[in-house]
């Protein structure tokens, strides 16, 4: 299949095409500079402040219209942009003298004072109005602050903003993906998806393979070839001038690596489901993941970055290792000789170091269900409870049956240079009692088993404690769940 | 009549749209550069060498300049030591030290790596006990005296003995230190800066270059947010752009990352300070003695102002019969630190409030009732510490309706109830208040200038001293200029801050820019409302004008008070007769009388002398209340606000919507500092928060969960303009009730002793702390 090498977007109803080093720029930047749309503002360069929040819809709908999401611009290269659109605030309002109603309800509830975090609130907010009338669902206070907690603002405390957010009358509330429906576009962006996009300038490569087979053979002719997904890690190292990525490879072109899917035993994730439609899978699924999801990160975030990506990546303090590691996940991997899995625990070999062959990629997690008689607990503690990245996390599966701890599965992250399975604990416990003795033993003994390190977000003494209390805590959440 | 009324900001439609214009969204000129700023290595040391012949090699980068280059290297608020670039001696770690003029960031950031700095290094001074330690000092305030301290503090019942340590605070102004300079012709020069003080930064400026100040221009439009952060540190940043439109002859762009900014601008200042307090069995203080030492980083800045507020706040709303209050400020190898939003009004309020809380634990009387007790009287108990009469005193009105409002008693109840459970979780509730001295205490700042201009459409055009930052000082002067001329504010634009329009004038701080700017305003449209009503009396009168006989010229003596300018009509009061708005001006025009007028205000009736005590150091207070009710996680220490009540008396608001706007801003500002933003250096000097990453701003979910803003009724406030009240700092200091309702908190688990703890009380502060009772 002949590979383009141009990028093809719409921006705001207008049809772009993007070459040469410019692919490589973050979206923000070129919005700015090259497009003059100044209203997307760049504040932190790292995804965490949502001044530079834009909607982007990548796919088509159920109802076959495009799906606008927020997301944070500055973090994400225009090779990721790809035959989606871009809507900035400036497309929002529908002529000069017709706001967008998020618009009109910001003015009207002094939504904003110094107006530099403003137009990342007004796409968080169109957001927000474009799922909730999609979903006929209306505009709750708890609602208005899930869908803008990504966003930071200085001036006002909120309190107007969210005035503003439950002001707006949905039914007068036109959305945008009608406003911006062109069945050109959509058969265009079909076409799009299904070329192959091979981009290089001076150093620079990007490739975007439209199958999985292309993929497994330019990983395994390029090994150095670096997978990049929604660039939430990426896009911010590079920003800060800490990595370059000479050669890069996407895969969100590829169709069957978004899936997300279940049967009895386990759910499977596709290597580029979004953090937001695997929230969303879950929600009835498994409720305790839902809720450790929902403090993971912004709506922003949750939109461009995936699961897979958040265990490859590999930090110590991912949010979601601990739950994928006591719930023994496993991770599929494929190179062009063939598919292997490896059990999460088993995955990281050191700090940021994985059990993967240099021409294999993630392409899958598979996550047992959770059992009836089991005990799920996820605890994570940050110095800010949304939007923060953890000091530490903890994940328990517990059984008991009469009694006595049948299973016990524990891993700790934030205390060590990889999340950690505590097997030894694990094993002190399984046929014991289940009693409050039995757990304050387990916390006495943990600083006999972890020496984590003070840092930026906790002192290691801190760390010891909250290690400890989170087994008292799991006790006494489950035991009261349980009225064990 | 637009004054009172809750009009939207005049800003507001440009900002929802994305179209405002900010420093960094300006269009990029043809042969524009960009600045990038380099950091020193070290916390202290001496430069040996800069090497960067290397880094000029680099393609795109046009210029590196150095210390060096600069006509003249030192600027400062109150003392010129602060260096632009460091020449020999290092401050602080990531103190600026060169400048790279490039044509893209990507050059800039190769070059930057390639630039050698030689240091000679020495062990830094970083905290205030190694300053106070090695008698490094950058001032010591005079004392606030009063009654027999020694003697009463012998006598008390009670006496309790503590420190009060609070942590500094990042600004966080959404939009970065940012300037553009464009060299003009003749060495002139025009400044774009995002700056709250425009005339210290032409100052700066100019004097950096070696510059008349009449040679440069210095124009504000509008900031991404400032918060005191813009007041003095915008300047060196403008002379750093200067200098590179300078020495290129070509526009210079420079805005800071937020990693840069954080790192190298000065924040809140830290405070330490001591303390003794004696009280009788019923909390009623006796004796106060406190000693505060602020932490003012390298140089100077507005330190000794700062450390100024913080003993005039200390008395929080509290009567102190017999006092001792003594300060002093350190300089440590740290940022200088600077204005933030309460400037160290804060700081000193939150001391007593601590001390209270302590009391009450101590005493296992509830706080409110000890507070209550402590207020200042309306007749008698109504002298501050440094000599002011508490005129108008609204303190006990605020408190008991707040008590009523809130619900008080039934929530602390209920707060007890909740604690006996022990269900892993433990709640606390506290109510502070505040009494806000409205004035700058360096009096010659309290003075402004505004230029009014009618055109002849019956539009205008306003310019003052005062700088856009969110805060609608400018949708307030519209509004004073409407109700002046009685037209729709939509008449009345507010221009951009320009030095060449308004000169000499104060920084917008203090929260004085309605205040002074406001009342200037006022006095411009009142000398072209006296001339217009002439106009219109004459022309009420039938005298009429020709091509030979103008109108009589202005005649000051003649009554008109008996014209009304309402609704676009020039009135007659006695036969109903009108002229419109523009008819009017049409006459004056044409009779050469002058639409535009501009006029200076000076805050009367000021003056304060530190030695004996006596004078007015503010023009009046600005009073408020909050009660929180705060939950703690007692596994992890993870702090919920449930809820806050505020109450403000902010007399009678120009803009009630952008009132409670203020006043919500604020309060979340100030609970973010009582939290969790807490700022985290390396044993080295660096700071390592230095991002929104690793500095903790509150967000949407950590605002209280029932949230209520409530404004009192107040007429009395005869002293300002349209007897408003300054708004902007004032409901900050409010955020210290959720760090008081966690001491109340902790109050309960704490058996044998009181809880002690500092600010930010972090969840890891609270968890600790809890961990001590064990």
């Amino acid at each position: 299949m002949e590979n383009r090498n141009k990028i093809i977007t719409t921006l705001n109803s207008k049809r772009i095409e993007i070459e040469g080093e410019n692919a490589f720029m973050p979206l923000a930047n070129y919005l700015r500079g090259n497009e003059c749309l100044t209203g997307t503002k760049v504040v932190c360069a790292e995804g965490d402040c949502g001044a530079c929040t834009v909607l982007l819809a990548r796919d088509i709908g159920p109802d076959g219209k495009l799906n606008f999401k927020a997301v944070n611009s500055c973090i994400i290269p225009l090779y990721l942009i790809d035959g989606a659109q871009v809507v900035t605030v400036e497309g929002l309002k529908k002529s000069d003298t017709e706001l967008h109603p998020v618009q009109n309800a910001m003015v009207d509830c002094h939504g904003a004072q110094c107006g530099y975090c403003t137009p990342g609130f007004i796409c968080s907010m169109a957001a927000l109005t474009e799922d909730a009338k999609t979903e006929n669902v209306a505009i709750t206070e708890k609602k208005a602050k899930n869908y803008l907690t990504g966003n930071l603002c200085r001036c006002t405390g909120y309190k107007p903003i969210i005035e503003a957010a439950m002001s707006i009358d949905l039914s007068k509330t036109e959305l945008l993906k009608d406003r911006f429906h062109n069945p050109q576009w959509l058969s265009e962006m079909k076409k799009i998806k299904s070329t192959p996009l091979l981009m290089t300038f001076n150093q620079k490569t990007i490739y975007l393979p439209v199958n999985l087979e292309d993929a497994l053979i330019a990983k395994n002719k390029n090994p150095d070839l670096r997978l990049i997904a929604g660039s939430t890690d990426l896009g911010v190292v590079i920003n800060k001038g800490k990595l370059s990525t000479p050669k890069a490879m996407a895969l969100y072109h590829i169709e069957e690596l978004k899936k997300i899917t279940h049967d009895d035993l386990e759910m499977t994730v596709g290597a580029t489901a979004t953090f937001s439609e695997f929230e969303y899978y879950v929600e009835k699924l498994n409720p305790e993941l839902k809720k450790i999801l929902h403090i993971f990160a912004s709506p922003q975030i949750k939109n461009q970055g995936t699961l897979v990506g958040n265990v490859v990546n590999a930090s110590p303090i991912a949010d979601t290792i601990p739950f994928l590691m006591a719930q023994d996940a496993k991770v599929v991997l494929k190179s062009i000789n063939g598919e292997r899995t490896v059990l999460m625990s088993d995955f990281y070999t050191g700090y940021k170091t994985l059990n993967i062959l240099p021409d294999e990629i993630v392409v899958a997690l598979k996550i047992p269900h959770s059992k009836k008689e089991e005990n799920l607990k996820l605890f994570k503690v940050s110095i800010r409870k949304d939007l923060d990245i953890s000091a530490v996390t903890f994940a328990g599966v517990m059984e008991v049956e009469l009694g006595k701890i049948k299973k016990a599965n524990f891993a700790l992250g934030g205390i060590a240079a990889t999340v950690v399975r505590m097997k030894s604990i694990e094993a002190g416990i399984v046929g014991a009692s289940f009693t409050r003795k039995t757990f304050e033993d387990i916390a006495m003994n943990i600083p006999n088993l972890i020496s984590p390190l003070s840092d930026v977000r906790a002192s290691k003494e801190y760390r010891l404690k909250l290690a400890q209390n989170f087994f008292l805590k799991f006790y006494d959440e489950v035991s009261k769940e349980n009225n064990l | 009549m637009s004054v009172g009324k809750n009009i939207k900001h005049d800003s507001a439609i440009s900002h929802v749209t994305g179209e405002s214009i900010f420093i960094d969204d300006r269009p990029k000129m043809q042969n524009e550069v960009l600045v990038g700023v380099l950091g020193a290595p070290i916390s202290a040391g001496l430069v040996k060498k800069i090497d960067f012949s290397s880094a000029l090699k680099v393609e795109g980068i046009l210029g590196i300049y150095t210390a060096k280059d600069f006509p003249h290297n030192r600027w400062g608020t109150i003392i010129p030591e602060q260096p632009i670039l460091v020449d020999d001696i290092i401050g602080y770690i990531d103190e600026p030290i060169c400048l790279i003029a490039g044509l893209s960031d990507v050059a800039i950031l190769t070059a930057k790596k390639l630039i050698k700095i030689e240091v000679e290094e020495k062990e830094p001074i970083l905290t205030i006990d190694q300053a106070v330690l090695a008698q490094q000092f950058i001032c010591l305030a005079t004392p606030f005296k009063r009654g027999d301290v020694d003697n009463a503090m012998k006598n008390a019942p009670h006496v309790l003995k503590g420190e009060f340590i609070c942590g500094g605070q990042e600004h966080f102004y959404m939009e970065s230190q940012a300037t553009i300079v464009y060299p003009l012709e003749n060495g002139q020069m025009e400044v774009h800066s995002s700056s709250q003080h425009p005339t210290e930064t032409q100052h700066v400026v100019a004097h950096a270059l070696g510059l008349d100040f009449s040679q440069v221009v210095c124009v504000v439009k509008r900031m991404g947010g400032g918060f005191g952060g813009k007041e003095s540190q915008a300047a060196h940043f403008a002379a750093m752009a200067a200098l590179v439109a300078f020495k290129l002859k070509r526009p210079a762009r420079l805005a800071l990352s937020k990693d840069d900014d954080m790192m190298m601008t000065g924040k809140r200042h830290p405070f330490k300070n001591f303390y003794e307090v004696g009280f009788d069995n019923d909390g009623t203080i006796l004796a106060f003695k406190a000693k505060l030492y602020a932490n003012g980083g390298a140089y100077t800045d507005l330190t000794p102002s700062i450390l100024d507020r913080a003993m005039f706040h200390i008395d929080g709303s509290y009567y102190f019969e017999n006092c001792l209050i003594e300060g002093s400020a350190v300089r440590t190898n740290q940022h200088s630190n600077t204005a933030f939003r309460g400037f160290g009004g804060p700081q000193g309020n939150m001391t007593i409030e601590s001390v209270i809380e302590d009391m009450a634990n101590y005493l296992k009387i509830d706080s409110f009732r000890i507070r209550h007790r402590n207020l200042y009287g309306k007749d008698s108990r109504n002298i501050t510490p440094y000599g002011q009469i508490v005129d108008n005193n609204v303190l006990p009105e605020i408190f008991e309706k707040l008590h009523a409002s809130s619900g008080y008693e039934k929530l602390a109840l209920e707060v007890a109830a909740f604690n006996k459970e022990k269900n892993g979780k433990v709640q606390g509730l506290s109510m502070t208040g505040c009494k806000f001295g409205i004035a700058f205490t360096a009096r010659h700042l309290n003075q402004g200038n505004a230029l009014v201009n009618v055109h002849l459409d019956g539009t205008v055009q306003v310019s003052t001293g005062a700088t856009e930052m969110g805060q609608g000082v400018n949708t307030k002067m519209q509004q004073i200029t409407a109700h002046a001329f009685g037209i729709d504010p939509k008449k009345v634009i507010v221009m951009s801050t320009s030095t060449e329009k308004n000169h000499n004038t104060s920084p917008t701080a203090a929260s004085s820019g309605a205040d002074i700017n406001g009342a200037a305003t006022l006095l411009a449209c009142q000398k072209i409302l006296a001339r217009l009503k002439w106009v219109a009396h004459l022309n009420f009168l039938g005298v009429t004008f020709n091509d030979k006989d103008e109108l009589p010229t202005f005649d000051e003596s003649i009554n008109t008070d008996y014209i009304l300018f309402e609704q676009e009509l020039i009135k007659h009061t006695g036969t109903g007769k009108t002229l419109t708005w523009q008819e009017v001006l049409k006459i004056a025009y044409f009779n050469r009388v002058s639409l535009g007028d501009y006029a200076f205000y000076r805050t009367p009736d000021l003056g304060f002398d530190k030695k004996t005590l006596t004078g007015k150091a503010f023009n009046y207070f600005t009073n408020g209340a909050a009660v929180s009710l705060v939950e703690i996680d007692e596994y992890t220490g993870e702090l919920k606000i449930k809820r806050t009540d505020i109450l403000m008396d902010l007399g009678r608001s120009i803009n009630p919507g952008i009132d409670v706007g203020q006043v919500s801003g604020a309060f979340v500002q100030g609970a973010g500092w009582v939290t969790t933003e807490n700022l985290y250096y390396h044993q080295s000097g660096k700071l390592l928060s230095h991002s929104p990453t690793t500095y903790k701003i509150p967000n949407i979910q950590d605002i209280p969960r029932e949230f209520n803003i409530e404004l009192l009724e107040n007429h009395t406030n005869t002293q300002n303009v349209h007897r408003s009240k300054a708004v902007g700092e004032p409901p900050l200091l409010l955020g210290a009730s959720v760090w008081t309702a966690v001491k109340n908190a902790l109050g309960y688990r704490c058996i044998k002793s009181i809880p002690q703890i500092s600010s930010p009380a972090t969840h890891e502060i609270i968890l600790m702390e809890l961990s001590r009772y064990e």
